[in-house]
């Protein structure tokens, strides 16, 4: 993944994870659903917002692994894009 | 086609008359009347082993799914009455239902080995669900809530009238709530219904009622996502799609895909309920797909009860009355208002509960005179349309209610806070829980106030916004002044 995407990414989360020590833990790889307690209207508004930033389109069934930490979600923003260039 | 028998034997009935007709797809599996009925029976004949019939309640936690259908049906013609719960409900909130409400059998995902309750061994795992048994329990229904002829389902309320309640709903309310839905939207059995509202809030319930009533079809989708929905409407060309006004202002905002356009090209009916709907979200998704979103009014306790079906969106505007349903507007004396006069909305209803389960205080508030009255002011126009002028007590995310006063008592339940303040906030350009608490900064932290209230409430309920202070704004009085938080 290239630093714009990285960064993109990043500040896109940082929005929705305010609390410091659970932005701190996001970051060094915790569960990003389960350590964030984002709830689920949460969810699909930063699905929505990433699927639009970055052109593509989350699968239901494989999006709990997707969405399983910061590096996952990176690296299938890496394939999903690569699938659309 | 709309059926007449009782809710109970719904798809056995379908099954006799659409047998070879697809009543549902789920995950890729499609079943017809026939099948999904042979499924439902045989699991309702292994449960009326172990003792489920009359009386016997089985709760649900489980997303929208297959598997929420065939336990449905399956408990229902087994004779005993549903309890349907939000999937993610904690463990403990769901521990504590059980033992509150007396309730002997949990239907839940295979994998939920959190619970501590005993895993039924006659039964195989149902689509990847289990059944489970309260230790010690007894096969009934244990308390005083007299004969349990005709019920059906017990309903948990998200607190639109305030804090979360508990109704019955009989054979005949859900009964009433099928027919006058599906006349007065005249659906049938070439009526495709996309079922993404949950299933376990009497709203989603209608996706499925509706559907198997009609004779019609149901695409079943276990979450809301706008691709996702947006994928099965190209390839499933739904007729009736009911939505929460989250859903309708994030399709109206999502990223679409060619075609995507003409996903509800087939559309006859949006129905939005749960919220209020901007205006501006109405008038995007009308844009964007070329079909109007029509409001639905009404709650747990009186189930649908007006919906609006004019071209001519108007916020706040929720319509006429189904059929067989009367609302009526009341001061605060309880004399009917004219035409015109603001008051409370009265909602008197055959779909209706009559009261809360222990809970005679706020039976006595919300049922009166043979009418619900879900704490909303509004008023009749000259065409018999009702609008509503909304409340304050309550914050609606996402379609969630929230009662302030319930994730006030759990903080203050847990923690050492000498008072605590839940308002709307806004996080992202969402609406959340905002908490603000009176107490020690050094002992009370923001991460044990969301953990206290994750052990405790819903995951929509846990405040996002937290603030700690060690003092919160009050006059001379020592009244704490609301308006400065």
């Amino acid at each position: 993944m290239n630093e714009n995407l990285d960064q993109r990414l990043l500040e896109l989360l940082r929005r929705y994870v305010t609390d410091p020590g659970e932005w701190q833990a996001v970051l060094a790889g915790a569960p990003l659903l389960a350590s964030t307690g984002l709830d689920s209207l949460s969810v699909v508004n930063l699905v929505t917002e990433i699927e639009l930033i970055f052109d593509v389109r989350f699968e239901s069934d494989s999006l709990e692994r997707t969405l399983q930490d910061v590096h996952s979600l990176a690296a299938f923003l890496k394939v999903a894009q690569g699938k659309t260039l | 086609m709309e059926h007449k028998a009782s809710p109970r034997h719904l798809l056995a009935l379908a099954a006799q008359q659409e047998g070879g007709r697809t009543a549902v797809v789920a995950s890729g599996v499609q079943l017809t009347y026939r099948q999904l009925s042979y499924r439902c029976a045989s699991l309702a004949a292994r449960l009326q082993q172990i003792g489920v019939g009359p009386g016997v309640q089985v709760a649900m936690a489980l997303p929208n799914s297959l598997a929420f259908l065939i336990w449905y049906f399956g408990v229902l013609e087994a004779g005993g009455i549903v309890v349907p719960w939000p999937a993610d409900l904690p463990g403990a909130e769901i521990a504590a239902r059980l033992a509150f409400a007396r309730i002997p059998f949990l239907v839940a995902p295979e994998q939920a080995t959190w619970l501590d309750l005993k895993l039924q061994p006659d039964f195989d795992a149902v689509e990847g669900s289990r059944l489970w048994q309260r230790d010690g329990a007894l096969r009934g229904l244990e308390t005083a809530l007299g004969p349990p002829v005709g019920i059906m389902l017990r309903h948990h309320s998200s607190g639109s009238t305030g804090r979360p309640k508990e109704m019955f709903k009989t054979e005949g309310n859900i009964a009433q709530e099928c027919q006058h839905f599906s006349r007065t939207l005249g659906l049938g059995r070439e009526d495709v219904f996309l079922g993404v509202a949950p299933f376990c809030h009497a709203f989603g319930a209608i996706s499925f009622l509706a559907a198997f009533a009609a004779g019609g079809s149901l695409i079943v989708l276990p979450r809301f996502l706008p691709g996702v929905v947006l994928e099965a409407a190209r390839r499933f060309s739904p007729t009736l799609f009911l939505a929460t006004p989250p859903m309708i202002q994030l399709l109206g905002s999502c990223r679409l895909e060619p075609g995507d356009e003409g996903a509800f090209r087939a559309l006859r009916f949006c129905i939005c309920s749960t919220g209020s709907l901007a205006k501006t979200a109405h008038d995007t998704f009308q844009r964007r797909f070329g079909k109007p979103v029509h409001v639905q009014y009404g709650s747990t306790e009186s189930l649908s009860a007006t919906v609006d079906l004019d071209e001519d969106y108007e916020e706040g505007r929720v319509g006429r009355p189904y059929d067989g349903v009367e609302v009526g507007i009341f001061d605060g004396a309880g004399t009917p208002c004219p035409l015109g006069q603001r008051g409370l909305v009265g909602i008197r209803s055959p779909a209706a509960s009559q009261a809360y389960l222990d809970d005679p205080g706020s039976t006595a508030r919300t049922f009166r005179d043979g009418f619900v009255f879900p704490g909303d002011a509004g008023y009749l126009d000259a065409q018999g349309r009702l609008h509503l002028l909304g409340r304050f007590d309550i914050i609606n995310i996402g379609g969630y209610k929230v009662d302030c006063l319930e994730v006030e008592e759990a903080i203050l339940r847990a923690l050492p806070v000498s008072a605590v303040i839940v308002t709307a906030g806004e996080r992202a350009g969402l609406p959340v829980v905002r908490a603000v608490l009176e107490a020690d900064p050094g002992q009370v932290t923001r991460a044990m106030v969301r953990e206290a209230c994750r052990s405790r409430l819903s995951s929509y309920k846990v405040p996002e916004l937290v603030e700690v202070l060690s003092e919160l704004p009050r006059d001379d009085k020592g009244k704490i002044q609301r308006a400065l938080i």
